[in-house]
């Protein structure tokens, strides 16, 4: 139950921590006019709202408003207090108009105000962690399913399809690194490809001639499983995010998931194994039920319960690596404020404690609530 | 038992295998011009090649570091790549005459033109400075640097006398430039043209060195990785030794202790605490602790965090050993807490199977002695899956400790890791990481021993019926 409210906590900083801390006001009365700047941005884009000037420059701090009603926190997370430059300590004198307007976390080396890049942070944890997690989930699953329903002796193709998939792959890897070679735009390549797919779907689609043999798909995953988990995490992101030319967030995701899918694929693997030779799966083969409807409505609600586990896990296990990452300032895109770049920060100032403390407390709580929930599924479960 | 072995252990070669094929080519494609960044390392940061003599000084670097063979075994290319595409070795070259034929879908015109280019430049750095404008020759003798094809075109329409000195080559270049802009490469030359390029190649020979224990140098400095590794691993060594130890130290009395006592509220608490203690991040505590016990002003200086080649000049542990263990207490502490953490709940749980073992109900009918209960016949056996535990952690401390090591100064293999990336020195860092991966993988291995032979239970038959 408390767990509960906690996650929503959490969930609800991350959906809504920047109307919490914004230096946009929720309304404001300028120039005779009355304005909501705060939820105006998108119709703004559109182009259906129009603002004065004055409020394009970007110096919402400083304007004369007439009548002004501000965010609960009156800074963005990239707002540069001048007033308060150089480490304000959440205790110290701070030179702010009111005294609702103190930074309460105090402020980093450049005056940014540390209580909003920490709400910020909430939503860069949470995305990253929920979407690399529910990346690594459905290739996971896939995969260890895949590996674990067909085994090793239950994947029977006729001799000259298993030659003839194999050949395809290769060209198929080939025509796929053309592409990107040639960023999309070369109209030849792109016919090649398309007549590549067209060849395999026909020589696949053709009746079964000749002897059949198995193909080990379990070995084969088993193989690609066993040669990502034998490099840790941390060196597997340190080494590849660095060649990126512009990182982005989207290639911090892709990157995690890319790592934690094999301990998911692993688990899911494993109860597939146990599952199919269940009685009631040789039931549902007899009656000729399709392997994919076995698989998605019979044996993977069964095989869920300890995947749910794990994926308590890889979630701190993401959060974690992204504050790594933040707080080595390597691999993330420059300029992103994360609870990792905040920390940063403390090892040129160590003096500046308020750096270190909140937002290690958001990490630590956020982990030790994830792992109590595991602890409770895992009981569960059993 | 044995036949498992051998699948394993031939299935972990292969992946390893697989592993150095990636880091291979990650290396390739990482490396920042490498010729550059030497020669500039050897002569103090003052080094420039002409581009006319790039090609020569590159492939006489090339001969040197190995690398003017093939890449690989095999090689894909679109057709109307030729087979010796690979003897390009000056970058900035390879990207222009890579776009180039990309763009033609013809070889031999590609090299006149860069033929016709490079005698363009000769013939531009020959004339004498009476025949052409000063301002002129060196705008030309820049326009080598880029090698951009629009600059050439500009200089081609320049006025008449501008161009009489080298009018013959000028026209020849215009002639060739008419050309590489009316053609396009055929729909079938982009079809794949493998080939088999034998054993002489880099990634073979890269690859026998490093069977050989050869990791290569650095391309920062020119020193041998292996001795900077040298250099790094015994403080690795010492942090995560002392940790383990540390770590068993708190986690087998208070794991037993835990296990043996009836289940209370107190109970509960230690173990909530133990799991907080298990969520902490290290580098968060790191970092708190480094201003705390670092800083005079709150008092706590005695330990520090500078000097460590200083401590280990005067000869490390057994010289003094009080400054050693004092130096490292901090790094030590933040490795230790959250692996006695997990151990002792992991110690808990075991131990407390054990005891529900019906032997242990047997002994205690017997009326044995609760110590001897515990100690002689619980503790054993309660052991056994902590050893085993041991050798599959090894790897994942060492990367706990990346973060450590940066936080507390130490000179260990993280720092070197870390180092080695932000000086892109792209060498170390992948011969690094592929001895992480050899250690972690086996660290599998070994604990699959250890745990089958502690335990002759186990035959590891289920997992032979699915392979």
């Amino acid at each position: 139950m408390k767990l509960k409210i906690f996650f929503s906590l959490v969930l609800f900083l991350a959906v809504f921590g920047d109307w919490i801390a914004n230096e946009k006001p929720v309304y404001c009365q300028y120039q005779g006019k009355a304005y909501f700047p705060l939820l105006e941005v998108p119709f703004v884009k559109l182009g259906w709202i129009n603002w004065p000037v004055d409020f394009q420059n970007d110096n919402w701090r400083n304007l004369p408003y007439e009548k002004v009603i501000k965010t609960l926190v009156p800074y963005s997370p990239e707002t540069i207090d001048r007033n308060n430059l150089g480490l304000k300590s959440p205790f110290s004198v701070q030179n702010t108009k009111v005294f609702w307007e103190r930074h309460w976390m105090g402020t980093d080396r450049i005056g940014r105000d540390v209580l909003a890049g920490w709400i910020r942070g909430f939503r860069l944890a949470l995305s990253i962690g929920l979407l690399s997690i529910s990346i690594a989930g459905i290739l996971g699953i896939f995969m260890g399913g895949l590996a674990g329903f067909y085994g090793n002796d239950r994947f029977h193709l006729p001799i000259y399809k298993a030659f003839f998939l194999l050949f395809w792959l290769v060209g198929l890897i080939y025509w796929i690194f053309q592409v990107f070679v040639t960023n999309g735009s070369n109209f030849s390549i792109l016919i090649w490809l398309g007549i590549w797919l067209l060849i395999g779907v026909l020589v696949y689609s053709m009746p079964a001639m000749g002897k059949s043999i198995a193909l080990p798909v379990d070995w084969l995953i088993s193989l690609i499983i066993q040669a990502i988990d034998a490099i840790p995490a941390l060196f597997f992101l340190l080494a590849l995010l660095p060649l990126i030319k512009n990182p982005g967030l989207f290639h911090v995701i892709i990157l995690i998931a890319l790592i934690r899918w094999t301990g998911i694929a692993r688990l899911v693997r494993a109860e597939f194994l146990r599952i199919r030779d269940l009685e009631y799966i040789q039931a549902a083969q007899l009656l000729g039920i399709k392997n994919f409807h076995i698989c998605w409505k019979h044996i993977l609600p069964n095989a869920m319960g300890s995947v749910w586990i794990t994926f308590a896990y890889s979630f701190a296990g993401a959060i974690l690596l992204e504050a790594y990452l933040g707080y080595l300032g390597i691999g993330m895109p420059a300029g992103t404020i994360s609870w990792g770049s905040q920390m940063q920060q403390v090892r040129e100032n160590p003096a500046a404690w308020w750096l270190a403390v909140f937002p290690g407390l958001a990490i630590f709580l956020i982990l030790f609530s994830l792992q109590k929930m595991g602890e409770k599924l895992e009981s569960k479960v059993s | 038992m044995l036949t498992y072995l051998l699948k394993r252990i031939s299935t972990l070669f292969l992946s390893l295998w697989i592993i150095s094929v990636c880091l291979f080519f990650l290396q390739k494609n990482a490396s920042v011009d490498l010729v550059m960044l030497q020669n500039k390392a050897r002569s103090n940061g003052s080094f420039y090649v002409h581009p006319l003599a790039a090609e020569k000084v590159y492939r006489a670097e090339a001969v040197r570091l190995n690398s003017d063979k093939p890449l690989f075994y095999f090689s894909m290319q679109p057709a109307m790549f030729p087979d010796t595409f690979y003897k390009v070795q000056y970058p900035e070259a390879i990207k222009v005459q890579k776009r180039l034929l990309l763009a033609t879908g013809d070889w031999a015109l590609v090299q006149n033109y860069f033929q016709a280019l490079t005698a363009f430049y000769e013939k531009v750095a020959q004339t004498e400075n009476g025949q052409v404008s000063i301002f002129w020759k060196q705008q030309l003798l820049e326009m080598a640097n880029t090698s951009d094809l629009s600059v050439v075109k500009t200089a081609c329409k320049a006025s008449d006398e501008m161009r009489e000195p080298f009018i013959e080559e000028l026209r020849k270049l215009e002639g060739l430039l008419n050309r590489l802009s009316y053609q396009t490469p055929s729909f079938f030359s982009w079809l794949p043209s493998p080939g088999w390029n034998g054993f002489d190649n880099q990634f073979h020979n890269w690859f026998s060195k490093i069977i050989y224990g050869d990791i290569g140098t650095s391309s920062r400095d020119g020193r041998p990785v292996m001795d900077k590794l040298k250099e790094a691993i015994p403080w690795t060594l010492w942090v995560n030794g002392l940790a383990i130890i540390l770590a068993y130290m708190f986690a087998m009395p208070v794991g037993i202790l835990m296990a043996i006592l009836p289940k209370s509220r107190w109970l509960r608490w230690t173990n909530n605490i133990l799991l907080a203690l298990y969520a902490l991040p290290a580098f968060w505590v790191g970092s708190l602790l480094l201003f705390q016990a670092t800083l005079p002003e709150y008092g706590f200086s005695f330990f520090s965090i500078s000097g460590w080649s200083n401590l280990q000049q005067k000869g490390g542990f057994l010289s003094q050993p009080i400054p050693f263990l004092l130096q490292l207490s901090l790094p030590v502490f933040c490795m230790a807490y959250g692996l006695a953490a997990y151990l002792t709940s992991y110690m808990q749980s075991t131990f407390s199977k054990v005891l529900k073992e019906p032997y242990m109900l047997f002994a205690k009918t017997k009326g044995i002695s609760k110590a001897r209960l515990y100690f002689i016949h619980a503790l054993p056996n309660a052991l056994l899956p902590q050893i085993v535990f041991v050798a599959g952690i090894i790897p994942a401390l060492i990367t706990g400790s990346v973060v450590i090591e940066v936080i507390f100064n130490v000179p260990g293999m993280g720092r070197l890791f870390i180092d080695s990336i932000l000086s892109q020195d792209w060498t170390t860092v992948y011969s690094f990481v592929l001895l992480v991966s050899v250690l972690t993988a086996a660290g599998l291995i070994l604990s699959d021993i250890l745990l089958v032979v502690t335990d002759p239970r186990i035959r590891l038959t289920r997992e032979n019926k699915n392979e």
